[in-house]
C-alpha cells in the first residue's frame, strides 16, 4: 500500500502515546503484527517531541496522561500539520467517554480498550486510505495553483504582445469612434485603422469564431497584413484577399474571420466597403436621417482560397454627414432579462430618435437593455464618420522634418500591359521601387498621391474611356465603378507606360513622372474641377496634382501627362 | 440529446434541436464521425434549431471538409427565418445547398 509518508517500500509508521507500559506493549505488538514500525511515547509532551510529520503515518493517543494529556497533545500536533493530514486515533476506555466531544475536535477516530485486532486493522487501513486521498488532493491543489500562476503570467505577457501587434496605430483617426467590451483580456473582435500614402482611410472590423485567446491568436497576422499593405498603399480588395490567403492556411477548418473592410476616400467622396459575414451595417446620413442597409455579400475570410472568393466591393457616394455604423453580432444578440435580443431595431431606433449623438445613444441604450446581466459575447460597435473637413485629415500638414538626401541622376520606365492592369494595382509596387532607387521617403505620400492620380486618369479616362460626368449623381457613382470593373475585365489590348527620371536640381532634386497610355485620349478640362467646389464628386485629382507638383502638362490629346516634383534639402 | 442522426440509404440526416452552438460541439462531432465512404449525402435538419452562432458555422465547415468539400453533398434544410438569416449573412449559400 502506498499510503506512506516515504517510499512505497518502507513500512507505515505509527506513534503510540500511553502512560501505561502494558498498553504500549500490547498495542505495539498488535501493530507490529499488522506490519507497522512503532515509536512509543509515555505522555503528551513526549509525543509532541517524537512526532515527525514527515515520517509518522498514524497516531494512537491515550486521553488521560500525566504532564500533558492526549487532547492537548493532539491539538499541538494538529497545528504543526498545517494543510497535511495524519490521522489521530484516541484510545478510549473506562470513564473516558466524557471526553468524547473534546476529542472529536482534534482527533479522527476512537478505538476502545481492550483492543480487538480486526477492528484495529480495518480502522487503521481505512484511515490511511483517507490520508492518502487527502494528501493526493493537497498535492493536486498545489499543482493547480502553480499551474494557474504560470498560466496567468503567460496570459499577461501574451496580452501585452497582442496589444502591441493589434493596437499599434489603433484609433489614430478622428473619423473613427468605437466601443469595445471584450469578454476577456483577449478579444475575438478586432478593429484596425490606418491611412494609405494617398490619404485614404482604411478600416477593418473583424470577429473571429469563438472568444478569448484562441480567437485572438489569428488577429496578429491579420493586423500585420492590414497595417503593412495599407502603408504601402494597397486597396482593401488586395488586403482582403491577402488576409484571406493567410488565414486559409493558418486557421483550422472550423475557424474563420467575419470582417468588413472599408476605405474612405475624401478626394472622391467615396466609401468602398467589402463585407464578409458580419451583420448588416447601416450607412446613416445625419442630415437627412436616411438609413441605408449595407448587407454582407461575401464569405467570411479563411474558408475558401482567394481565387474562389470573388470579392464583391460596393462603392457609396458619401457626404460629410454620412456615418457608417458597424457592429459585431454581440450587439444585436445582447439579450435583456426577458431573453429579448437588442436587434437591428434597437440600433435603428437610436439612429432615428437621436441623429446628432446617435453613437453614444446606442451605447447607453444597449447598456440599459443588458441591465444587470453578464455580458454574453464580445461587443464591438464602430462609427466611421465621413467628415471631410480639412482639419480632420492629416496629409497636407507641413512636414517639418529635416531633409538631407543625396540627389542622383537616373531614369527608369515600366510598361504595364492590359493583362497586368486586370490583375492588380501597380502603384504601390512602383512607388516602393522608386523609393529604393532614390530615397525620397519624406515625400513618399505626396509622390504616391501624384502617381495614383495620374495612373487612375490614364486607366479610367484613357484606356477604359470612362466618362466622369457619370459620377455626378449617387446612382451614377456606383454605376461608374461597376462599369470600370466590367470594362477592365473585357480589356484585350493596350498598355500604360510610366517613365520616371530624376536629376539633381538646386539644393535638392527634380523628379519627372511621365505617363502614357494607348487609349483614345481625353480632354483634361472634362475631368477637372476646383478643389474648393465640394459639391462635385469627382475631378479633384488633377487639381491635387497641380497643388503638389511644380508643373503638370497633358499632351498628345490627353494620352500623355508629365508632372514634375521638385524637392529641397533643408 | 439535442443532436440526433440516422442514416438511411447512405444518406445521413442530422437533426439539431435548440441552440446550435459550442455546447453541442461533441455531439455534432460524433455525428460527423459517423460519416463513412458510403455516405452519399448529408442533410442537416434545422427544423427545431432556435439559434446558430459562429462556432456552429465552424462545425458546418468541418462537416463540409469531411464530405470532401463538395457543395452539392450537404443540404441545410428547414431553417427558420432567423436561423436562415445568419446563414445568409455568412453567405453560406456559396458553400452549402440552402433549402
Amino acid at each position: 500500500m502506498s499510503s506512506l509518508n516515504n517510499s512505497v517500500n518502507s513500512p507505515p509508521q505509527a506513534l503510540i502515546v500511553d502512560d501505561s507500559l502494558t498498553q504500549r506493549l500490547l498495542l505495539s505488538h498488535m501493530l507490529d503484527q499488522l506490519g507497522y514500525e512503532v515509536t512509543a511515547a509515555k505522555n503528551g509532551k513526549e509525543a509532541t517531541e517524537l512526532f515527525n510529520p514527515e515520517q509518522t503515518d498514524v497516531v494512537f493517543m491515550d486521553i488521560e496522561m500525566p504532564i500533558m494529556n492526549g487532547i492537548e497533545a493532539a491539538g499541538i500536533i494538529r497545528q504543526t500539520l498545517g494543510e497535511r493530514f495524519i490521522p489521530i486515533i484516541f484510545i478510549t476506555g473506562g470513564d473516558s467517554d466524557k471526553y468524547l466531544d473534546e476529542c472529536s475536535e482534534v482527533g479522527d477516530d476512537f478505538i476502545k480498550k481492550p483492543f480487538n485486532a480486526n477492528i484495529l486493522s480495518s480502522k487503521t487501513r481505512s484511515l490511511l486510505r483517507i490520508k492518502q486521498l487527502y494528501n493526493e488532493q493537497i498535492r493536486q491543489k498545489k499543482e493547480i495553483e502553480a499551474f494557474k500562476a504560470l498560466q496567468d503570467k503567460e496570459h499577461d505577457t501574451a496580452a501585452d504582445i497582442y496589444e502591441s501587434i493589434v493596437g499599434s496605430g489603433y484609433m489614430q483617426s478622428p473619423n473613427l469612434h468605437s466601443a469595445l467590451s471584450p469578454m476577456s483580456k483577449f478579444n475575438g473582435d478586432i478593429l484596425l485603422c490606418a491611412y494609405t500614402p494617398a490619404d485614404k482611410l482604411n478600416v477593418l472590423l473583424g470577429d473571429f469564431t469563438g472568444h478569448g485567446i484562441t480567437a485572438s491568436l489569428a488577429s496578429a497576422p491579420a493586423a500585420e497584413i492590414f497595417y503593412g499593405m495599407t502603408k504601402k498603399g494597397f486597396g482593401i480588395r488586395e488586403i482582403t484577399e491577402e488576409i484571406n490567403f493567410k488565414l486559409k492556411r493558418l486557421l483550422p477548418i472550423n475557424m474563420f474571420l467575419a470582417a468588413t473592410l472599408a476605405c474612405l476616400d475624401r478626394e472622391n467622396h467615396n466609401l468602398s466597403i467589402i463585407t464578409c459575414g458580419l451583420p448588416d451595417h447601416l450607412l446613416f446620413c445625419k442630415q437627412t436621417g436616411d438609413i441605408q442597409t449595407v448587407a454582407s455579400n461575401n464569405l467570411p475570410l479563411g474558408i475558401v482560397d482567394s481565387p474562389e472568393l470573388n470579392l464583391i466591393e460596393k462603392h457609396h457616394l458619401v457626404t460629410s454627414s454620412h456615418r457608417l455604423i458597424m457592429f459585431t453580432d454581440g450587439v444585436i444578440e445582447t439579450e435583456n432579462d426577458e431573453g429579448i435580443p437588442f436587434g437591428f431595431d434597437g440600433v435603428t431606433s437610436c439612429l432615428k430618435t437621436n441623429r446628432e449623438s446617435c453613437f453614444n445613444d446606442i451605447i447607453s441604450t444597449l447598456s440599459t437593455h443588458q441591465g444587470e446581466l453578464a455580458q454574453q459575447d464580445d461587443i464591438t460597435l464602430v462609427r466611421l464618420s465621413c467628415d471631410f473637413t480639412p482639419e480632420k485629415w492629416g496629409l497636407y500638414s507641413s512636414n517639418d522634418k529635416q531633409v538631407k538626401i543625396e540627389a542622383s541622376n537616373w531614369k527608369s520606365s515600366s510598361t504595364l500591359d492590359y493583362s497586368t492592369l486586370k490583375r492588380f494595382n501597380p502603384v504601390p509596387t512602383l512607388v516602393n521601387s522608386l523609393m529604393e532607387t532614390q530615397d525620397l521617403m519624406p515625400f513618399r505620400e505626396s509622390i504616391f498621391l501624384v502617381i495614383t492620380e495620374l495612373f487612375i486618369n490614364s486607366l479610367d479616362h484613357g484606356l477604359l474611356d470612362l466618362d466622369s460626368s457619370l459620377k455626378s449623381t449617387p446612382d451614377g457613382f456606383a454605376k461608374f465603378f461597376e462599369l470600370k470593373q466590367h470594362r477592365l475585365e473585357q480589356l484585350t489590348e493596350g498598355h500604360i507606360k510610366l517613365i520616371f527620371s530624376h536629376t539633381p536640381y538646386e539644393k535638392g532634386g527634380k523628379l519627372t513622372i511621365r505617363i502614357q497610355d494607348t487609349g483614345s485620349g481625353f480632354n483634361e478640362q472634362s475631368i477637372t474641377s476646383g478643389l474648393a467646389d465640394n459639391q462635385q464628386y469627382s475631378g479633384r485629382g488633377l487639381e491635387l496634382i497641380r497643388q503638389i507638383c511644380d508643373s503638370l502638362e497633358y499632351s498628345n490629346g490627353g494620352r500623355q501627362a508629365t508632372a514634375t516634383f521638385i524637392w529641397q534639402n533643408t | 440529446m439535442s443532436i440526433s442522426s440516422k442514416t438511411t440509404d447512405n444518406k445521413l440526416t442530422i437533426n439539431i434541436s435548440g441552440r446550435f452552438d459550442f455546447s453541442v460541439h461533441k455531439e455534432f462531432r460524433t455525428a460527423v464521425d459517423s460519416i463513412s465512404n458510403d455516405t452519399k449525402h448529408v442533410f442537416v435538419d434545422l427544423r427545431t434549431t432556435e439559434y446558430v452562432d459562429s462556432s456552429a458555422l465552424g462545425m458546418l465547415l468541418m462537416l463540409k471538409s469531411k464530405m470532401g468539400d463538395q457543395k452539392d453533398k450537404i443540404s441545410l434544410i428547414n431553417a427558420k427565418p432567423e436561423v436562415k438569416k445568419i446563414l445568409e449573412i455568412a453567405n453560406f449559400g456559396q458553400l452549402f445547398t440552402l433549402s
